[in-house]
């Protein structure tokens, strides 16, 4: 800015000459005085007459409205087009309406600079006895009070922006907030609702038109919200509350029990600013935990029954044991008491025996033939007997557990040879062919040598005693797929008919058990054979059929094993 | 028996409470050319063994007084009747069991019913063996 004060050249003011008048020198320095608080003014002040010619310019006004001789053309063309918009709107203003002081924003260039300047005219028309009228006007700069304008229509628009944001944002956090299935209510930090989902809304509003019951029993679930939320609306109240709500569903006045979980949200500063509750329908759980209970209860029900059941098992087992000792303990005896009886048998039996032998051997002199014929009978019968009880004794101590396996390798071509040996006197009064054969194969056997031979005897004695005429023959043969070895006796004998064959393994029993049955023995022999055969792991068959002869078979395995 | 004793014949001491067994079996033997002794108890057995030390003893098996178990035990636990083979004789099948806890040195055993011709037969089986 050039210095301040300088005079504006054309223009001279008339006004200034007539106050001068009274005192000129005073008037001077008046005037001096005016013009440098004119020219102090940092605003453009004008003074001009009706016509809008300029008559009295400070020097802020002198800068945009006036070029020197030296000014550059572009200074000069924006003088000129300020003078241009400042006389336009001078003009404009001092025809419009009737308030005496008009305002009006102007755009001016400043010359030095080359920028936008805005100002505000302000234009106040002038009208002081003695002096010309005119306009006094006034240019207030207000290029920073309209860039600030402009950056707040911008931050509005902005914010217009954010605000639409803000409201599509909250659209989209509502339609997730309906969509979740468990109700959802935000209050603000004294309880008041700010916001609930759907399903939420459901339970604490009902319908105007839904009816009395209805409206009373989402008022009910309010009531009850509002007591749950007190947990937490307490000046000391917790930040998270877990508890249960028994809500009914305001429709049907169904219960509905919530498992309901509260949280404060707090803001940067640690203030709550609202609470969060999230509802969670228990009613399927609670089924689930009912039948869950029933299963529990059924189930510990039906391990109660099992508990008894198997409490009677265990008592009826103590009982079965029991009686299985007493049962043993009654066999035992009856064992004992048989051998018992067997020997007061047997004492007087060998008097008898023993006395007849010697009677029949002559030691008391020679008898008369009808004497020997008679105690010959006395004698059969008393062995017979002796048969009878011996075998019954066998059998006993069989039961008794009382024969005891002796185990020991032997041949079987030995052992047929010494039961051919003892039958010899037998096979003699008969006039059967009586062979004995061991296939090559055989093993050695292991097992009890004197068990195998007294079940042999008994098989070749019945063939000899059931066998008229004929053969007996005794094998032995061997088969390497189960190891066992079989002894075969094999007659031409009268036979047994099929159905009988189990009964001749019975005790006391022949095909022909009556008292007049033409063949002796006692009945015991193969059900002895069949026992002694069993207890070394082996059996007894028969084959046979009336007339067609018997084959009765030992089988017992190659190596016997003590069980 | 009236006739004096011929030493040359072997002494038998037969011991048997029952008496129709204890006779019949001592007839058969003198009729079969045996010197023969009774007793009809354990007690007696023992005695008569160490008075005529017999040259072998048939033994019954259940005796009274001492039984013919433990009387056998005893001469063979004595000196002087140690080398007297004895002939156990016994009724009862079911005592007569390997393993039955009776460790007797019978020298013989037979289980009665016996007639009298087998025991004579053992008798001279358990002689013979001695003299061998």
């Amino acid at each position: 800015m050039p210095s301040s004060t300088a005079p504006l050249k054309p223009p001279t003011a008339p006004g200034s000459e007539a106050r001068a008048e009274s005192s000129p020198a005073a008037a001077d320095q008046e005037r001096g005085l005016l013009r440098q608080l004119v020219d102090a003014v940092t605003d453009p002040i004008l003074f001009t007459n009706l016509e809008g010619r300029v008559l009295i310019a400070n020097a802020r006004a002198r800068q945009l409205f006036v070029a020197d001789e030296g000014a550059s053309e572009g200074h000069r063309r924006a003088v000129e087009l300020n003078q241009r918009v400042f006389h336009t709107a001078l003009l404009s203003s001092a025809t419009g309406g009737a308030s005496p002081v008009r305002r009006r924003d102007l755009s001016l260039v400043d010359p030095v600079e080359g920028t936008d300047l805005l100002f505000e005219l302000v234009c106040t028309p002038a009208k002081e006895p003695g002096n010309p009228p005119g306009h006094v006007c006034v240019l207030r700069n207000v290029t920073a009070l309209g860039r600030a304008t402009q950056a707040l229509g911008e931050s509005y628009r902005r914010l217009r922006a954010s605000e639409q944001e803000a409201r599509s944002e909250r659209l989209r956090l509502d339609l997730i907030l309906d969509s979740v299935a468990d109700p959802i209510i935000v209050t603000d930090p004294s309880g008041g609702t700010v916001l609930m989902n759907d399903p939420a809304e459901r339970l604490f509003y009902a319908p105007p038109d839904s009816g009395e019951a209805p409206r009373r029993r989402a008022h009910t679930n309010n009531a009850n919200f509002a007591s749950f939320l007190s947990h937490l609306l307490a000046p000391s109240g917790a930040r998270r509350w877990r508890g249960e709500l028994h809500l009914v569903e305001p429709a049907t006045g169904a219960p509905l029990p919530m498992e309901a979980m509260a949280s404060q949200v707090l803001s940067d500063q640690g203030e709550p600013t609202s609470i969060v509750t999230l509802l969670h329908d228990r009613t399927e759980a609670l089924e689930k935990a009912r039948l869950l209970e029933q299963v529990r209860s059924a189930s510990s029900e039906l391990e109660a029954k099992v508990h008894a059941a198997t409490a009677e098992l265990a008592e009826q087992n103590e009982k079965l044991r029991r009686q299985a000792l007493q049962l043993e303990q009654a066999s035992a005896a009856k064992s004992q008491f048989l051998a018992n009886m067997s020997h007061e048998f047997r004492t007087p039996l060998n008097a008898i025996l023993g006395y007849t032998s010697m009677l029949l051997q002559g030691v008391n002199g020679e008898m008369t033939p009808q004497q020997r014929r008679n105690l010959q009978r006395i004698d059969s019968n008393g062995r017979h007997l002796l048969q009878v009880i011996n075998e019954i004794l066998d059998i006993t101590r069989i039961e008794a557990g009382r024969m005891p396996l002796n185990l020991s390798s032997f041949l079987l071509q030995d052992l047929l040879q010494e039961v051919m040996a003892e039958m010899d006197p037998i096979i003699a009064r008969t006039k059967l062919t009586v062979t004995s054969h061991v296939a090559p194969e055989v093993p050695e056997l292991h097992g009890d040598r004197q068990k195998v031979k007294q079940i042999v005897l008994n098989l070749l004695s019945n063939a000899l005693k059931f066998t008229h005429e004929g053969s007996v023959q005794l094998s032995a043969a061997y088969d390497f797929g189960t190891s066992t070895v079989s002894i075969s006796v094999k007659d031409t004998g009268i036979g047994i008919a099929p159905e009988h064959h189990e009964k001749v393994f019975e005790d006391f029993q022949q095909v022909d058990s009556s008292p007049t049955r033409v063949y002796g023995g006692t009945g015991l022999g193969l059900s002895i054979c069949r026992r002694l055969a069993a207890m070394m792991g082996g059996r007894v068959t028969v084959q046979s059929a009336i007339d067609q002869g018997s084959t009765f078979t030992l089988h017992v395995p190659w190596r016997m094993r003590r069980s | 028996m009236t006739n004096a004793p011929d030493t040359s014949k072997p002494l038998v001491l037969v011991v048997d409470d029952y008496q129709d067994a204890r006779e019949m079996y001592a007839e058969y033997l003198e009729f079969s050319g045996f010197r023969v002794a009774e007793a009809t108890n354990g007690a007696e057995a023992l005695d008569k063994a160490f008075a005529l030390l017999p040259d072998v003893i048939l033994m019954d098996l259940s005796l009274p007084i001492i039984d013919g178990w433990e009387a056998t035990r005893r001469l063979k636990a004595d000196e002087r009747t140690k080398h007297i083979p004895v002939v156990a004789l016994t009724g009862h099948a079911l005592a007569n069991e390997p393993g039955s806890g009776q460790q007797v040195q019978c020298d013989s055993f037979v289980v009665k019913p016996c007639l009298p011709d087998t025991l004579v037969a053992e008798v001279k089986k358990v002689l013979a063996a001695r003299v061998r």
